[in-house]
């Protein structure tokens, strides 16, 4: 819930990531750059606390020095622990250490302990309460183990958390040695520190923040003529061919832009030249076909004559006016179908879709192929639904699909019947005619469609197919938005299923009949 | 657009960066103890517990040793002198003691302590000589009458020894104290017109280590001189900072407050505080051992080599002094002094006549001479001569002096400028000043009690006069008032045992020969007196049972190791005596030159020294 919320939120961010290069580049940028200045602004803060703090380390190391040197001066003339006068002496030495310091009223801290004597109070001079200041880890360290030590503390000073650099030293003298701590107010130090890292943080936030800016501002004078050359490019490919970039300068930009303005002028001068050849051969095929039908026109009415009249004439001439009119019949077929074949190409073919009762033109192409399939042996079974298909098609071309699918099963049909089946559902119906003749080789569905293709060019025509017929088919299904597929099997013979629409100009999903027969699916099975 | 969908998308990386900044830099708030290094190297002691006074309770076997101890037990730290004293008492008597005043109570017997069998008391009989207080100075007692007192001796069941258990209440030491618990030590302040160092004596407990003597040395000086000499003080705020640290890489560093060097004449102030410090840290400073003064933080300079010495006229004094007597109205050297064959110094030959007393003085600028001269029966006179050195002078007269004149003494007040000297005299029991020319002599008025003077002697330094009034030993200062002497506050000085003083000396800085007669035979002695009068050594113990005329002694050199002078001669019953071991008699026979063709009746007289 949360995740698809996320995600709903996130959405147009995510969007944007995808789609714009300059949130991208920017967005990258600033984390760039966030990193970079971060980890230098780190760094340099880093480095001027370590500065600042050594500064302090050596002047109070080399003043705790001298401060031991004195002390234990001092003390030399204590060759003896109870020396009555050593407490005094102590005392001493404490306030003049300590008064010594007190130019700048720093608030320092000297501290004169004596761990291993018990019977000598340690002697303390602040102008507070410093006894948090001294760790038992630092009277440890100075004390027992006689080292020099140090130690960062910060206790309250009058209200005030303040930061310590606490110095610890052994004080030799003649009778062992007493400790001296040394301790210094990091407060200079410590403003300094906050001063540059306040500063350091300042000037990285602003240097992203530009960065940020001004990687923006790059990537929008990059970013914008490729905008420019993808609205120009988009233009293109919609048909605008005259579209062409602003060439500005003579930078990369301008380059491309001049480069895709002479792609664009190219395109566009090959598109312009193929169109026309294309137009051009178009236009060849329906004027040789015109201009064949007229002399076809008076060759056929010669030949009508001719054929009229063959009774008269000797046999052997009549036999050739009857080829001569089988062989016009044939051409002015092959001529109707160049002159269709061309009004598709010429994109000229216009669908006349009107609601149509898909049934009744099924029976009327089994019946008028009845002649012809009797004649081969050939039983046409009809398998089509009760009601009336009603569907919104070309009635016309879609008899003239169902003449060839029938035909061709009746001639490839190997004197075996051939079903023709019809289903519907809401959104298609499909029609399939099924024959079991020498069916296909594999590969050859497809080829089936191609104009003048025969599956065995040595085979004699029996139909007087021109070839053309299941390229229109194919040309007719799809002016419908439907489909037109084969299937076949060497010795099991072939389908074709029809799918069509039922609404016109819907897009097909789906067919109520499979393309691969059910009988096939029980024998495979 | 851009600017919102890119956000979301920064503003964490900026969120963790700022916590990132402001978290992983700075200086921390706590932090580990680090060791940096090992600490310096722990010293050398210098030994076990040094407590030589330390005298216990129970060492006595008897009473009167165990009172001999208790007069002892406060010498040493004055702080805890009473503390110390109580260990001596009973519980009830250790409440009740409650000393008055703080310093210590140096008092001389005059009699053994007296105990009778059976008794718990001890008494005893003394005189108060001074007081000892914390910074070592011994102030003679005003007044001297003897003192009876009754200390009470107990023992107590249970415990070892005796126990006070009623004294008087005072940190009574016996002066013999000082001789086996405190060492001399002088310390020296520039006189009043910085011409030189003039030394002032002081008691160091044997107790205070080694290490701490120079602290407490500086400390003194800090304190001021005895009130009874008049000399220059410290520098106002002259305080010394911290203690004075052992020496070490032979440098002793004294730091002092940076108020004590002036701001105007910084190089001679600090001169004249060097020669001063080197002077009275001199026993300190052996060898190659300088002297370092530091002011606050800055260092002043660093001393060593031995070019203080001029800055006290006494290192001057040598060994082998020049020595005269009067023979036959003459000055004549004596055969075994130095110089042995040469004239006397300053005088004119023709003019070594009719002379009766003769003082010599010598300065690194003049030398100086005061003769006292008698021609037939006419009245004594003063004559004065003032030639640098090998050169001669004619006499000149002194006038305003009248009666029988004693013998003369020079104090040298200035020895880098001529006629940087002072004569003093006394004539018909007056004192008289005197210039180094022809003058009228100035009478010096006497403050102190008594009458008459009889005798008057100058300290190498020309600063410190001892004089004989009335018979009574005095101590005072001289200082110039301008062009005039003037002298200082007197103070009764009491050598031991001495009925009458008749004739004194300096025999070095610090102490006095003393001739008087003893108190308790009338016999005439000669003795080494301590200036304070608190010490003092028999030299000679029997002379006779006539009066000294009058002592000369040419004064140690303080530089010497030994402290008392050997060259001492006196005037005895109007002949000249050498005193040494025993008094030897001056004959015709030492005198240096030809041998006189005086009749044998005649002795040499008035011996004296080149001084």
């Amino acid at each position: 819930m949360v995740a698809h919320r996320l995600e709903r939120h996130t959405a147009p961010v995510r969007r944007s990531w995808r789609r714009s290069l300059q949130v991208r580049v920017v967005t990258l940028t600033l984390i760039a750059s966030s990193l970079l200045v971060g980890t230098f602004g780190w760094f340099i803060a880093w480095r001027s606390a370590d500065i600042l703090l050594n500064r302090a380390q050596d002047e109070i190391s080399a003043s705790l020095q001298r401060k031991v040197l004195w002390a234990s001066q001092q003390l030399t003339v204590h060759p003896q622990a109870y020396d009555p006068e050593l407490p005094a002496t102590i005392n001493e030495t404490v306030n003049e250490l300590y008064d010594g310091d007190q130019a700048g009223d720093s608030g320092t801290v000297v501290s004169i302990r004596a761990e291993q004597y018990p019977e000598i109070a340690p002697q303390t001079v602040s102008a507070f309460d410093a006894s948090d200041l001294i760790t038992m880890q630092m009277i440890h360290q100075v004390a027992d183990n006689a080292r020099v030590a140090r130690q960062i503390r910060t206790i309250d000073v009058n209200g005030h958390q303040t930061k310590y650099l606490v110095y610890g030293s052994p004080v030799p003298s003649k009778f062992g040695h007493l400790e001296l701590y040394y301790a210094v107010p990091l407060t200079t130090e410590d403003r300094a520190a906050n001063q540059i890292r306040t500063t350091v943080l300042v000037t990285g936030l602003a240097l992203v923040v530009l960065l940020g800016v001004v990687a923006g501002l790059v990537t929008r004078l990059v970013v914008n003529p490729v905008r420019v050359a993808a609205r120009t490019a988009q233009r293109l490919s919609a048909g605008l061919l005259d579209q062409r970039m602003k060439v500005d300068g003579e930078d990369d930009l301008a380059l491309l832009a001049a480069a895709f303005n002479q792609m664009a002028a190219n395109l566009q001068r090959q598109i312009v030249r193929l169109e026309e050849m294309s137009r051009l051969q178009r236009r060849f095929t329906s004027d040789v076909s015109h201009e064949l039908r007229t002399p076809l026109t008076t060759v056929r009415m010669a030949a009508d004559l001719i054929f009229s009249e063959r009774e008269d004439f000797d046999p052997a001439v009549a036999r050739s006016a009857e080829l001569l009119q089988a062989e016009l019949d044939r051409f002015e077929g092959l001529l109707t179908d160049l002159l269709e074949i061309s009004r598709f190409d010429a994109g000229f073919a216009a669908l006349d879709s009107e609601h149509t009762d898909l049934v009744p033109i099924v029976e009327r192409v089994a019946e008028r192929l009845t002649g012809l399939a009797e004649r081969v042996g050939v039983e046409l079974e009809l398998h089509l639904p009760e009601g009336p298909v009603i569907a919104e098609v070309d009635p016309r071309r879609v008899e003239r699909v169902l003449r060839n699918l029938v035909g061709n099963a009746v001639e490839h049909g190997e004197a075996r019947p051939v079903q023709i089946t019809m289903a519907t559902d809401d959104a298609a119906v499909a029609i399939t005619v099924r024959d079991h003749g020498i069916g296909l080789k594999a590969g050859e569905e497809r080829l089936v469609f191609n104009r003048f293709w025969r599956a065995d060019p040595s085979r004699a025509r029996q139909t007087g197919g021109t070839g053309l017929g299941l390229s229109i088919s194919a040309e007719d299904a799809r002016l419908h938005g439907g489909w037109l597929e084969a299937w076949g099997a060497p010795g099991e013979g072939a389908q074709f299923r029809l799918t069509l629409p039922i609404r016109a100009g819907d897009r097909l999903v789906a067919a109520p009949l499979p393309l691969i027969p059910r009988d096939r699916t029980a024998e495979v099975s | 657009m851009i600017r919102r969908s890119a956000r979301p998308l920064v503003l964490p990386a900026v969120i963790v960066l700022v916590a990132f900044l402001t978290a992983a830099c700075g200086i921390p708030d706590e932090s580990g103890v680090t060791v940096v290094g090992s600490g310096p190297s722990p010293g050398i002691t210098s030994g076990t517990g040094r407590d030589p006074g330390q005298i216990s309770r129970d060492t006595a076997t008897d009473r009167v040793t165990f009172v001999e101890n208790y007069l002892k037990v406060a010498a040493g730290d004055l702080d805890s002198a009473a503390d110390r004293m109580r260990t001596f008492m009973t519980d009830d008597a250790k409440h009740r003691f409650d000393p008055k005043g703080a310093n210590l109570t140096v008092i001389r017997l005059t009699a053994t302590p007296l105990w009778n069998q059976g008794s718990d008391e001890v008494r005893l009989s003394y005189e108060q000589v001074g007081t000892l207080d914390k910074f070592g100075l011994l102030e003679p007692a005003a007044e001297a009458r003897p003192v009876t007192s009754v200390i009470k001796v107990v023992q107590t069941a249970g415990k070892s020894g005796y126990f006070v258990a009623e004294a008087p209440s005072a940190l009574l030491i016996n002066a013999d104290v000082l001789r086996n618990y405190y060492q001399e030590h002088t310390i020296y302040f520039w006189n009043t017109d910085y011409t030189g160092l003039v030394p002032d004596v002081r008691y160091m407990p044997d107790t205070v280590p080694v290490e701490q003597r120079p602290t407490a040395v500086m400390n003194w000086l800090v304190n001021g001189p005895a009130p009874w000499l008049s000399v220059a003080q410290l520098a106002d705020g002259t305080t010394l900072i911290g203690k004075v640290p052992e020496i070490s890489n032979n440098k002793l560093v004294i730091t002092m407050s940076t108020l004590g060097l002036p701001s105007t004449d910084t190089a001679l102030a600090l001169s004249r505080l060097r020669q001063q410090l080197q002077w009275s840290l001199r026993s300190f400073l052996s060898g190659d051992t300088a002297l370092v003064l530091r002011f606050g933080h800055q260092d002043a300079g660093s001393y060593s080599g031995d070019d203080y010495y001029a800055s006290n006229q006494a290192s001057r004094l040598t060994t082998d002094p020049d020595s005269f007597v009067v023979y036959e109205g003459r000055i004549r050297r004596l055969s075994e002094s130095a110089n042995a064959t040469a004239q006397p110094p300053v005088l004119v030959p023709e003019q070594n006549k009719d002379i009766r007393l003769a003082a010599m003085s010598s300065s690194p600028a003049e030398n100086y001479a005061a003769v006292v001269t008698r021609s037939g029966k006419s009245a004594d006179v003063l004559r004065v001569a003032a030639a640098v050195k090998d050169a001669q002078a004619p006499l000149q007269a002194i006038s305003g002096l009248s009666g029988t004149l004693g013998t003369p003494t020079w104090a040298i007040i200035d020895p880098g400028k001529p006629g940087g000297a002072v004569g003093l005299i006394t004539a018909n029991g007056k004192l008289y000043s005197f210039a180094p020319e022809k003058s009228r002599a100035q009478p010096m008025p006497w403050t102190g009690p008594g009458t008459t003077i009889s005798a008057v002697a100058v300290a190498p330094d020309g600063r410190r006069l001892v004089l004989v009034v009335d018979n009574k030993l005095y101590r005072v200062s001289l200082s110039m008032n301008g062009d005039s002497p003037a002298l200082g506050t007197p103070q009764l000085l009491r050598p031991a045992g001495l009925e009458s003083v008749t004739a004194v000396s300096f025999s070095s800085e610090g102490w006095l020969l003393v001739g008087g007669v003893r108190s308790s035979d009338n016999r005439t002695t000669i003795a080494d007196v301590s200036i304070d009068g608190a010490l003092q050594n028999p030299r000679v113990n029997d002379l006779g049972d006539k009066p000294v005329e009058s002592l000369t002694a040419y004064p140690a050199n303080p530089l010497w190791p030994n402290q008392t002078s050997g060259d001492i001669s006196c005037s005895y019953q109007g002949a000249a005596w050498e005193v040494l071991a025993a008094p030897r008699q001056i004959g015709v026979d030492r005198l240096a030159g030809q041998p006189s063709q005086a009749p044998g009746s005649l002795v040499p007289t008035a011996p004296f020294y080149l001084q």
